[in-house]
């Protein structure tokens, strides 16, 4: 086991080490140098050339690639442009507010898409499944910045239930930043449920036509009890591969629904790097989320073989 | 007097002031401060054009000043009082004590907030918060003086001397002195404001601290306009501590440490890309005694997230929205919107060194073709102002509205020229432009506009890196559109993209490639005039140079819009971008 989980690690670093070659060479090929991108068109020529020189980005892209490769192997990350902070410390304080957010849409949207998934397969070919099933696929396909203005001006503007932004006032209770984050969340859970309901209902299915679960009630345990200890073990085994892919966006890619909150979690960071084309912050940001993805990816892998002794590592 | 007797009267020299032009308010400036007695007042007014009646108004005012000044620092203030505008956090004309908590909205600065580097609005209205400008060019491009409490040149107009308000002090208690002022020009020399030094012709070793209240500048060229130089126009040249600058380095971060300056607001969070938050500064050396307690900012990346905390309640103004993005609100009984005419506008121009463009009456035929209020009725919802193809907007003091005739759509005419110049077949150029508010749209309807005559314009649209980088100045027998922030003087608009490319060399903006020696002289002239009227005469001769020539066309001067609850008075804003809620309250 643990060789497996060494061997992972050290194929997510590898992984890890292409990302940062690649971003690195996408950032340097954005026009204009970056002198000029932060004084802007108009400014004479010296002063671009000056700051330039101040910041190192005159010099080959090799020995830039070098310098930042190993100061980010030792946890720094460079300085940003556009916030002057050094990006260590953006991406900490964003990386926590979109876990925060997408745990609240997780806790939200995992339970209720599994409840979901099991009610539609127990009541396969109903009016019931139908419902859910093609309810949730048509709630994946409404974009998240649709639902998201659309949960606005309803919820917000309208009706004025909840907060239309997503960040609270600093020094709010967990209570007063959860009631924030409702609304942001709800875009995740529509984008979300369809998917992971369909996955689990699928598993189910094959779950309750399968022969231990005929057995096991031939064998007169009660229906529920075999529901609950045979045929869910089984059938949240494709659910977890879906969750855990899920948990990289929903890191990473909120951009749509940062954006419209306001809240300065790590999609909106990137966003707003990419728009002021400040290179350290954007090439850090990549960075942390491809490691993010990875992460989710062995837990996932840990918690299904933890789940299915028979699945063996490696 | 009574209080209401006493604002009657500060708002009649406040409507004075509005209706003088600086050299005006200067003399009216001098006799407030005490620099020169009633009977030099009366002599030099009238010859500037000043009325008797107005003259007694403003000795009358004076004399009120003199009777109810009791600290040291009111004579300054209450003659600053008599202009409603910003900087000295005036007292405002709603008798209540200020309301708890002002929350605004502003773009994202697109950079940290650094005195050297910062380029955008929402940066330098952020800067102007909790630092001060020698002197504040408010909404009608009246010069108030804030730390500097006069100024004069030599007769030659290239020795500039600026005395400082002994009363002024930063936040941590240290006076404001003429050395702070030395090394704030100094310092920010290599950033956004280097331009602007070599428009005004500033050698940031020329500048002196003759005394801790006296700065000289010693320009390389005579300028009439350098007051604006110091003004919040060059919105760099906040004032900071020399110590400030000894320790600081651009791109470090440093100024978001500490926030310092001499402003009216003390800085108490700062959430980069989120919010700000500023609390009312108690020792503020002016009067500021009815300013709010507390005020917020919430940093936007897109006017929709804006306009939906407006609508929510969680904002009370939002200092500057485009026409589209404030659509939801204009017609909302929610939401109290005006505007203000800025100088900012479009310029769209041609490469006047090549065919099709090199023949004036090609680029005549085509500004011709438009219609220009229908482009601001379509485009800008109203709000905006015609404009004649210069770059002199008709609110500067030095315009000359009789110089030269507005120029309207006119197809035949345009034919006509087209043919004379031996296109009567058309022709077809590119047209490029930047993602820009409403310049894709401009470009488009520009195209449909040529398309009557048989031109046919291909419009390129760029994101504005692309734009800058590789169209800007490299136009190639084709047109293209940029966009010209507000400025206080036409200087810079007349400048660097005007002048014959070879005068500025690598500092040039002339995307038109366009060589006039004739205006070259006229430039110079107009620079180095010292009073308004020789200013004006020659400005008349460049409209009228400019407007014959067209080496790019001028459609409109975009407005600047703000939105306030209808609740909240006493917004501020200038076109340059700084707004002031210094004087704002609630009703109701």
């Amino acid at each position: 086991m643990s060789r497996y989980v060494l061997r992972r690690i050290g194929l997510a670093l590898i992984t890890l080490f292409l990302i940062s070659v690649l971003v690195f060479i996408g950032t340097q090929m954005l026009p204009g140098d970056v002198g000029r991108r932060i004084l802007g068109p108009f400014a004479n020529q010296d002063a671009v050339d000056a700051l330039n020189t101040r910041l190192g980005t005159d010099r080959p892209w090799l020995v830039q690639y070098w310098d930042w490769i190993t100061s980010a192997l030792q946890g720094d990350l460079g300085f940003s442009i556009s916030f002057s902070r050094p990006v260590t410390e953006l991406l900490g304080s964003a990386l926590l507010n979109s876990l925060k957010l997408a745990a609240l849409a997780f806790v939200i949207v995992v339970p209720l898409s599994l409840l979901g998934g099991i009610v539609a397969a127990l009541r396969r070919g109903t009016l019931t499944d139908r419902f859910i099933t093609v309810g949730g696929l048509s709630a994946t396909v409404i974009p998240e910045f649709v639902s998201g203005v659309v949960l606005i001006v309803v919820f917000a503007v309208g009706l004025g239930w909840l907060p239309g932004t997503a960040t609270a006032p600093p020094g709010s209770s967990f209570f007063t930043q959860m009631r924030y984050l409702i609304l942001p969340a709800i875009p995740l859970v529509l984008v979300l449920f369809g998917y992971i309901a369909r996955i689990t209902r699928a598993g189910v299915v094959e779950a309750l036509d399968a022969d231990y679960t005929r057995t096991a009630i031939l064998k007169g345990l009660p229906r529920s009890k075999v529901i609950r200890r045979d045929v869910l073990r089984n059938a949240l085994l494709p659910t977890i591969a879906v969750i855990a892919s899920q948990i990289g966006y929903l890191i990473g890619g909120l951009v749509v629904v940062e954006v419209l909150f306001l809240y300065q979690g790590v999609g909106k960071l990137l966003f707003d790097a990419a728009q002021n084309a400040d290179f350290p912050l954007l090439a850090g940001g990549v960075l942390v989320v491809a490691a993010a993805f990875q992460v989710a990816m062995l837990l996932a892998d840990l918690a299904y073989s933890w789940l299915n002794p028979r699945i063996r590592l490696g | 007097m009574d209080r209401a007797k006493r604002r009657a009267q500060l708002e009649q020299v406040d409507y004075i002031r509005r209706r003088s032009t600086p050299v005006q308010n200067h003399v009216i400036d001098e006799v407030q401060y005490g620099k020169i007695t009633r009977r030099e007042f009366l002599r030099r007014g009238s010859l500037l054009g000043l009325s008797f009646p107005v003259m007694g108004i403003v000795l009358a005012a004076c004399a009120e000043d003199a009777a109810t000044t009791t600290t040291a620092g009111t004579a300054t203030t209450a003659a600053a009082g008599a202009t409603t505008t910003t900087g000295s956090g005036s007292p405002s004309t709603t008798m209540a004590a200020g309301p708890a908590t002002v929350r605004t909205a502003l773009p994202a600065p697109a950079v940290g907030i650094d005195p050297v580097l910062i380029n955008d609005e929402g940066g330098l209205a952020t800067f102007g918060q909790t630092a001060e400008y020698l002197i504040f060019s408010d909404a009608e491009l009246t010069p108030v003086p804030v730390l500097a409490e006069s100024w004069e040149s030599n007769a030659d107009g290239d020795v500039w001397t600026f005395h400082l308000n002994p009363n002024a002090t930063f936040h941590d208690g240290s006076p404001v002195t003429a050395e702070d002022v030395v090394a704030t020009v100094q310092g920010i020399a290599g950033g956004n404001a280097g331009p602007a030094f070599q428009t005004y012709g500033v050698d940031p070793a020329a500048v002196v601290a003759v005394d801790p209240q006296t700065v000289e500048f010693t320009l390389t060229q005579p300028s009439g306009a350098f007051p604006f130089f110091m003004s919040s126009d060059n919105y760099n040249a906040a004032i900071l501590p020399a110590s400030f600058w000894a320790a600081f380095e651009p791109e470090s971060g440093a100024y978001e440490q500490s926030f310092i300056g001499s402003g009216p607001w003390i800085n108490e969070s700062f959430e980069p890309g989120v919010s700000a938050v500023y609390v009312k500064n108690e020792d503020y050396w002016g009067d500021n005694s009815g300013q709010p307690d507390r005020m917020e900012i919430t940093f936007f990346s897109d006017e929709a997230a804006a306009v939906t905390g407006f609508q929510e309640g969680r904002i009370d103004t939002i200092p500057h929205i485009s026409y589209s993005g404030a659509t939801a609100l204009l017609n909302s009984p929610d939401a109290s919107v005006t505007s203000i005419s800025t100088a900012q506008h479009r310029q769209v121009y041609f490469d006047t060194s090549a065919e099709p463009f090199q023949d004036k009456r090609v680029r005549q035929a085509i500004a011709l073709t438009l219609n220009r209020p229908n482009l601001i009725e379509g485009l800008l919802g109203g709000y905006g102002v015609v404009g004649n193809d210069h770059p002199i907007w008709e609110n500067f003091p030095m315009y000359n509205p009789d110089a030269v005739a507005q120029r309207e759509e006119d197809l035949a005419t345009a034919q006509q020229l087209l043919e004379a110049a031996g296109y009567a077949d058309g022709f077809e150029a590119p047209l490029d432009t930047l993602v820009f508010f409403e310049v894709e749209d401009l470009a488009a309807l520009i195209a449909g506009s040529a398309a009557q005559i048989g031109v046919t314009l291909n419009v390129g649209v760029y994101d504005s890196g692309t734009y800058y980088a590789d169209y800007w100045l490299a136009a190639a027998n084709s047109m293209g559109i940029v966009n010209y922030g507000h400025r206080g003087v036409p200087n810079v608009y007349l400048g660097a993209p005007l002048l014959s490319p070879d005068r500025l060399g690598e500092g040039s903006w002339n995307a038109s490639h366009w060589s006039n020696t004739d205006y070259d002289a006229l430039f110079d002239q107009f620079t180095s005039a010292p009073d308004l009227d020789t200013q004006r005469q020659i400005a008349g001769e460049m409209q009228t140079l400019l407007n014959d020539e067209v080496p790019f066309i001028v459609p409109y001067y975009v407005d600047h819009i703000s939105v306030s609850s209808p609740m909240f008075s006493g917004l501020e804003v200038t076109g340059m971008g700084h707004f002031d809620v210094t004087g704002g309250s609630f009703s109701g």
